[in-house]
């Protein structure tokens, strides 16, 4: 048995028991969540990335281990305002080895007003705060081509309030942080440049959010920007390549439900401007800055409709992600000429179709089948269609506690 | 003795009603509907409307907990364990806590101006006000 799948379950049994004791105090609050889910794709070679961030991989064997996982959250109430609140996961994708993906504390300062400090989700796309929930939303996972940023938690400040616009129950969210990843995973495997390590720093990120809730529908708008360094460690050869990017997100996501029927729709625009890119001569350690800057924007879409028939909910689901990118002479400003046989600015490209059924099984526990067909429609010429199709099928079961 | 007198009546009772009372505190003057009592059991609204603050109590999963659900906050009990974990995990809120039978959501509601339950309709006794039966 892989050691650190024992370790993992060690820690997970011993933080089981000891907060069992520790439940035994009225003030400690142990909760969890986790899915036992498996795949594959069903063409020998296709590899499809469900999980983009964590690199969750299907290939054409069977595995457990890409989506599969545990986690744990405790919740201490410090003072009647004050609580404190960790979670410790375990991902089949990076061995079961526990880590914390989120601690904070929250000060509740007044009925409407939150205040959270510590390591939290960043509150990007509509369902980037609780994407490992399984069992809160319908699908397998959120679709995977749009859940694609390599950053999702970061260590910060948020302020939250609540109010009301007539009938409607609105939300405005502040926050502000950064997150310092020294080996960023989902860089290093599918985009490396052919990098040893990659350093993917995201500062002075500052946003907000904004929601409003019906009875039948809820709306969500999300912006922030952040200023950010990527650093490409070539060990070998002792030179980095740095990169500088400004990147500014957008979104506009929301839910409609009509009797059994629901819709999920989240649109979102991001663009970056790379202020510097450069790497540094390895004889005079000096950096050479490269002559071009480059503009790119990230559109992306999703549209899901799920119809509940009794605990069965059947669903349908379409995303599609986009990367574009138009690259200038950093001196003059001017347009560099296209790539040859390149007739537009596409550079990765996918859509993604769903299908699938999730049946509740029981009211802590949901079971899912759902098949996928990824189409890579990246700009073949430069290789920007390393995703490559595929058609996938997982089974899963999420569960809380 | 007042609550055995309580439980049996509620087994006597139980076969004939299926009807879901919500219950605040006789000093409670508020009108409450199926909105603003959604409202309160979805973490969205914390105070009732003449502004207390709004305790709301649930029972453990069954009877009249499903029946509840259905009929006043139109959702399945997975449809609901699903958005309270939405909040949970992203620290947002927590869900109503669960008293363990009608007669301690009776005794609950009945000793406090702030708390909000639901009881089978038969179980009601003049110690409590009913805002509305579904």
């Amino acid at each position: 048995m892989n050691k650190s799948l024992i370790l993992g379950s060690l820690l997970a049994t011993s933080l089981l028991s000891s907060s069992t004791a520790l439940a035994a105090m009225d003030n400690i609050d142990i909760s969890g969540f986790g899915s036992i889910v498996a795949g594959q794709t069903l063409s020998s070679g296709d590899v499809f990335t469900a999980d983009w961030h964590d690199v969750g991989q299907y290939e054409d064997g069977l595995s457990f281990k890409p989506e599969s996982m545990l986690a744990i959250q405790a919740r201490s109430q410090l003072t009647d305002k004050l609580s404190f609140t960790a979670l410790l996961s375990a991902k089949g994708t990076d061995d079961f080895e526990p880590e914390f993906d989120w601690y904070y504390l929250t000060y509740q300062a007044s009925d409407n007003l939150t205040l959270m400090a510590g390591r939290r989700a960043i509150p990007m796309y509509y369902f980037s705060e609780f994407i490992e929930v399984g069992f809160a939303y319908p699908w397998v996972r959120p679709p995977a081509n749009l859940y694609w940023w390599q950053i999702q938690y970061f260590n910060g400040l948020h302020a939250s309030y609540d109010f009301t616009l007539g009938d409607y129950s609105s939300n405005i969210t502040a926050f502000y942080g950064n997150e310092r990843d020294d080996d960023n995973k989902e860089i290093g495997v599918l985009y490396s440049r052919g990098a040893d390590r990659i350093r993917e720093y995201w500062e002075e990120i500052t946003g907000f959010t904004w929601s409003l809730s019906g009875d039948i529908f809820d709306l969500r708008f999300m912006h922030f920007s952040t200023a950010t360094e990527r650093t490409y460690i070539y060990e070998s050869l002792g030179t980095n390549g740095l990169r500088d990017r400004d990147i500014d997100f957008y979104g506009l996501g929301g839910s409609l439900t009509l009797d059994n029927l629901a819709m999920f729709f989240d649109y979102n625009y991001v663009s970056s401007n790379i202020v510097g890119e450069f790497s540094l001569d390895p004889v005079t350690n000096m950096a050479r800055q490269a002559r071009v800057n480059n503009d790119d924007i990230f559109p992306t879409v999703l549209l899901t409709a799920t119809y509940t028939i009794g605990d069965y909910v059947p669903y349908i689901s379409y995303s599609k992600a986009d990367h574009r990118q138009r690259q200038f002479d950093i001196n003059s400003g001017n347009i560099l000429p296209r790539a040859p046989g390149q007739d537009s600015d596409d550079y990765e490209q996918h859509e993604l179709y769903s299908l699938g059924i999730r049946y509740n099984y029981t009211p802590n526990v949901a079971i899912k089948f759902q098949f996928d067909m990824f189409k890579d429609q990246g700009f073949a010429p430069q290789g920007w269609n390393f995703h490559g199709d595929s058609e996938t099928i997982t089974a899963g079961l999420d569960f809380v506690f | 003795m007042k609550n055995l007198i309580l439980v049996t009546s509620l087994l006597i009772s139980a076969a004939a009603s299926a009807e879901v009372a919500v219950i605040v505190h006789p000093s409670n003057a508020n009108a409450l509907d199926k909105t603003a009592i959604t409202r309160i059991y979805t973490g969205k609204a914390k105070s009732f409307p003449d502004g207390k603050q709004a305790v709301p109590v649930n029972q453990a999963d069954g009877g009249t907990t499903d029946e509840f659900n259905k009929s006043v906050l139109n959702k399945s009990t997975s449809q609901l364990r699903a958005y309270w974990s939405k909040l949970i995990f992203t620290g947002k809120g927590a869900p109503p806590k669960v008293v363990s039978s009608e007669a301690e959501v009776i005794e609950l509601v009945s000793s406090n101006p702030n708390i909000i339950g639901y009881v089978d309709s038969a179980s009601v006794n003049d110690s409590v006000k009913v805002v509305a039966k579904f």
